[in-house]
């Protein structure tokens, strides 16, 4: 009677003993979920400042073509697309952007791909879109000197040295493509400006 | 137990639960940020500096920069209004009203976001070239043949998406459960 209890316990006490060490696997399980989750930004292989690295040159504009679906996964086939990564290392930066026939949109992002700010042409009090990137230091001599209310410039405080301008317009047609984006490759502008270019205050 | 075995099965068990439920949670619509919207899918947080960390998960895996929301609104449905995931071999209506927006458009792409058809046929629809045939917002029709009226060519693929983007809209930042979308009916399947 006691032998067959001391048999059917043996391997329910095995059972037993290993059950702290699932639930410390388990525990351990929902540490490294979290983890991966928070790693996988900084890990992704093939984000969007990779895959935009392959194609463009720094402070310098670059259309997309075709509508950029295939560099940046799941922009927007309708548009015609010009990408710029900017570094502000040198100076202040200036973006200008055509207003083109239906839509116009100018977005900035950090190099981790966090949206810091977008306009678009409903903000354009010209036929053009101006706008300055300036990091926080650039910012304090810039008004330092001059009244900033009398500036009918927009300046964009970028929170990084590092990040990417995207312009972005609305072919309403596929056949329309080909017409906007020559329009976004003549008329768009991504430069660092010098002291003497400075926004101009007055 | 003793101590090794121990360790190894508490190891074991820790690394394939743990990239287990990562790899299945990312990119399946999980994070305190996401709304589900009748089929649609909406994460307008996506890509600003109050991103959960699973939408910042998605948007690293992807490798896109998210719209922001001055911009518009991006919304994913990989499922029908019935609840059946899409698939591109069947024919889907997309019909009801739209939020109000500037415009939208609505786009077909497989579940990596790589385009369905290549380039030169249609990949999208704009607002500005839908034939309207009454007062409703939008009557698309995706299916893999051509049809008469708006039609969304969805090249045949199993693994479909339809993603529906508003531009320069208030409903970025208003969006909520009680947000009208249309709806997306199956006609037929072969």
């Amino acid at each position: 009677m006691s032998s067959i209890a001391s048999r059917l316990a043996r391997p329910f006490r095995r059972v037993l003993g290993a059950l702290p060490w699932v639930i410390a696997g388990l525990l351990l399980g929902v540490a490294v979920h979290i983890l991966s989750v928070f790693a996988l930004p900084r890990l992704a292989p093939d984000d969007a400042r990779a895959r935009l690295a392959e194609v463009t040159a720094v402070n310098r504009l670059t259309t997309l073509s075709g509508g950029g679906s295939v560099v940046l996964p799941l922009a927007d086939p309708a548009f015609e697309t010009a990408v710029c990564r900017f570094d502000l290392s040198a100076g202040p930066l200036h973006v200008r952007a055509p207003v083109t026939p239906h839509y116009t949109a100018v977005a900035l992002y950090t190099a981790t791909g966090i949206a810091f700010g977008a306009i678009n042409d409903r903000a354009a009090t010209r036929r053009t879109l101006d706008l300055f990137v300036v990091t926080q230091s650039q910012r304090r001599e810039l008004s330092t000197d001059e009244d900033e209310t009398a500036a009918d410039n927009l300046i964009l405080v970028s929170p990084t040295t590092e990040g990417f301008v995207l312009i972005r317009a609305l072919a309403v047609q596929p056949s329309l493509g080909p017409l906007i984006r020559e329009q976004l490759a003549a008329q768009s502008l991504c430069e660092i400006l010098t002291p003497e270019q400075a926004p101009a205050t007055q | 137990m003793r101590l090794l075995p121990g360790l190894l099965l508490a190891l074991g068990i820790g690394a394939v639960t743990g990239l287990g439920l990562t790899a299945l949670s990312v990119g399946r619509g999980t994070g305190a940020g996401t709304l589900r919207i009748g089929p649609w899918l909406a994460t307008p947080k996506a890509g600003t500096p109050e991103a959960d960390p699973y939408s910042r998960a998605v948007t690293a895996r992807l490798g896109t920069l998210p719209l922001a929301l001055a911009d518009g609104l991006a919304l994913v449905a990989d499922a029908d209004s019935s609840g059946a995931a899409i698939d591109g071999r069947c024919t889907y209506r997309v019909a009801g009203s739209v939020p109000p927006a500037r415009f939208w458009t609505l786009t077909a792409a497989r579940a990596d976001f790589a385009p369905v058809v290549e380039e030169g046929l249609r990949q999208a629809f704009t607002s500005y070239e839908i034939v309207r045939l009454a007062e409703a917002g939008t009557d698309v029709l995706v299916a893999p043949q051509a049809r008469a009226g708006n039609w969304l060519p969805s090249g045949g693929v199993a693994d479909l998406r339809l993603i529906l983007r508003l531009y320069d809209t208030p409903v970025a930042t208003t969006i909520s459960a009680a947000t009208v979308l249309p709806s997306i009916t199956r006609l037929s399947c072969p």
